[in-house]
């Protein structure tokens, strides 16, 4: 059944990497449609999710405007839409050198920030049985990720990541540094991310502020109670 | 610091994501100069090198012949690398669609292979306690992400990942592929890569005996001798 808008979005009501996608997608103003796979029954490891995603996790993106495209891989997905649909180029740059940081920032938010704060997640609520350390050194690593990027950004004259402006190298971080601040960082003893990583927070809240951040977090919690 | 090529290259003798950059370099015929640092003793984590790479991991690339244009992590600079001197798309694609799947591979390889991979290694080697449960876990995701390659590559044109040929998207899973078949699945019954994942071992063959993968890999076996691994 043809829901009648460009994108499918094969996407999940907590995970961070979904909503990264979301948020591009309503920024641009694109009509698509979301599919929550629910995890407890394995839906994103089979069909059809599977068939379209041989990896097996969200986010995975079709789009019915290119002959039912399809691509995985949520900062693919990011490149793909402002590289396609952003024709005035608002949430992406131009110049040949930026490109290349944009697409560095990219690089270490997919492997250096989601992977290591999953972890903690993994460690916290799923692992088959208690490992403090584990869940510490997952803790450890997220306060260094804040840290590098509260150092990059105190130094930075516009206070974003590159261009000069807001763009989808800021928008990677924002879903997981959010799951940062309100989950992995929550209870340890001595931390203050406000205080300890000030450019950071400051840059973090301007994302925050965002219309299509409000409009998605509402969603989300809507959701959440739904399936609570 | 002007030893006259076109790259300084900021690297480890060990470490899977320098030598993967190391291999577009050399199929490039890129010119480079490799420093390796020492990241024992924490070189890496220090400038000057974070001047360069403020999260402090190898690899860096920092071009001579674009203004000292500096960059870190290893998809960025493989994307770099073909964008502006793989002219004849000799190891990337140029058609819209193809770009986006070898990009989608790249991050594929970022974000679900290396650092699953390394989390292996660090749970077996590094952390201060033993888990065999951890080890187990990312033990079992390696043959996950083997069979997912497999599931892809057995259906896919010419064998490889994109466009019908070699290219980056394929080069980029060897190092990391490559200690994890040698080092990482230690301990674990019933593993036997060439018949459990047939289209993978396959490829991953194919581009091992590549005349620069070799030469690289061989050069890394080489320093993993000498630090006694």
């Amino acid at each position: 059944m043809y829901h009648g808008k460009q994108f499918t979005l094969y996407t999940h009501v907590g995970g961070p990497n979904g909503w990264k996608v979301a948020l591009l997608l309503e920024e641009l103003g694109l009509s698509y449609e979301s599919t929550y796979l629910d995890f407890q029954k394995n839906e994103q490891k089979q069909s059809p999710h599977i068939d379209y995603n041989p990896n097996g996790r969200i986010p995975t993106l079709i789009d019915h405007k290119n002959e039912d495209f399809v691509l995985w891989e949520s900062n693919a997905i990011l490149l793909y839409l402002v590289d396609k649909y952003d024709a005035e180029k608002r949430l992406t740059v131009t110049d040949e050198k930026e490109k290349h940081v944009l697409d560095q920032w990219l690089f270490f938010q997919a492997s250096g920030q989601g992977p290591y704060f999953g972890q903690y997640f993994w460690f916290a609520r799923y692992h088959p049985e208690k490992v403090p350390s584990a869940i510490e050194r997952y803790q450890k690593e997220t306060q260094r990720v804040l840290g590098v990027l509260d150092g990059v950004l105190a130094k930075s004259p516009s206070g974003w990541l590159v261009g000069g402006k807001f763009t989808i190298a800021d928008l990677s971080f924002y879903t997981w540094d959010r799951a940062a601040i309100s989950s992995i960082l929550k209870d340890v003893e001595g931390v203050d991310v406000e205080k300890q990583f000030p450019a950071f927070w400051a840059w973090h809240k301007k994302t925050e502020a965002r219309d299509s951040v409000k409009k998605l977090t509402e969603l989300q919690a809507g959701l959440r109670t739904q399936t609570a | 610091m002007s030893h006259g090529k076109q790259f300084t290259f900021y690297t480890h003798k060990m470490g899977p994501n320098g030598w993967k950059v190391a291999f577009v370099l050399e199929e490039l015929g890129l010119s480079y100069e490799s420093v390796y640092l020492d990241i024992n003793g924490g070189e890496h984590k220090r400038p000057p090198f974070t001047d360069i790479n403020p999260n402090g991991r190898i690899p860096a690339l920092v071009d001579h012949h674009n203004g000292d244009f500096a960059i870190w992590e290893s998809g960025a600079i493989i994307l770099y690398l073909v964008d502006k001197y793989d002219t004849e798309k000799r190891l990337s694609v140029a058609d819209e669609k193809g770009r986006y799947h070898l990009i989608q591979w790249l991050f594929f390889q970022m974000s679900g292979q290396g650092p699953y991979f390394g989390q292996a290694f660090w749970f077996m080697r590094y952390h201060p306690e033993k888990v065999p449960s951890a080890v187990e876990r990312y033990q079992k995701e390696i043959l996950r992400v083997f069979s997912v390659l497999d599931g892809v590559l057995a259906k896919a044109p010419g064998g490889y990942l994109v466009g019908g040929k070699p290219t980056v998207a394929d080069l980029s899973f060897v190092p990391w592929n490559n200690a994890a078949m040698r080092y990482a699945l230690q301990g674990l019954e019933g593993v036997d890569i060439p018949k459990q994942y047939p289209a993978f071992y396959a490829w991953h063959q194919k581009l091992v005996e590549r005349e620069h993968v070799k030469k690289l890999l061989a050069l890394q076996a080489k320093f993993a001798q000498e630090a006694g691994l």
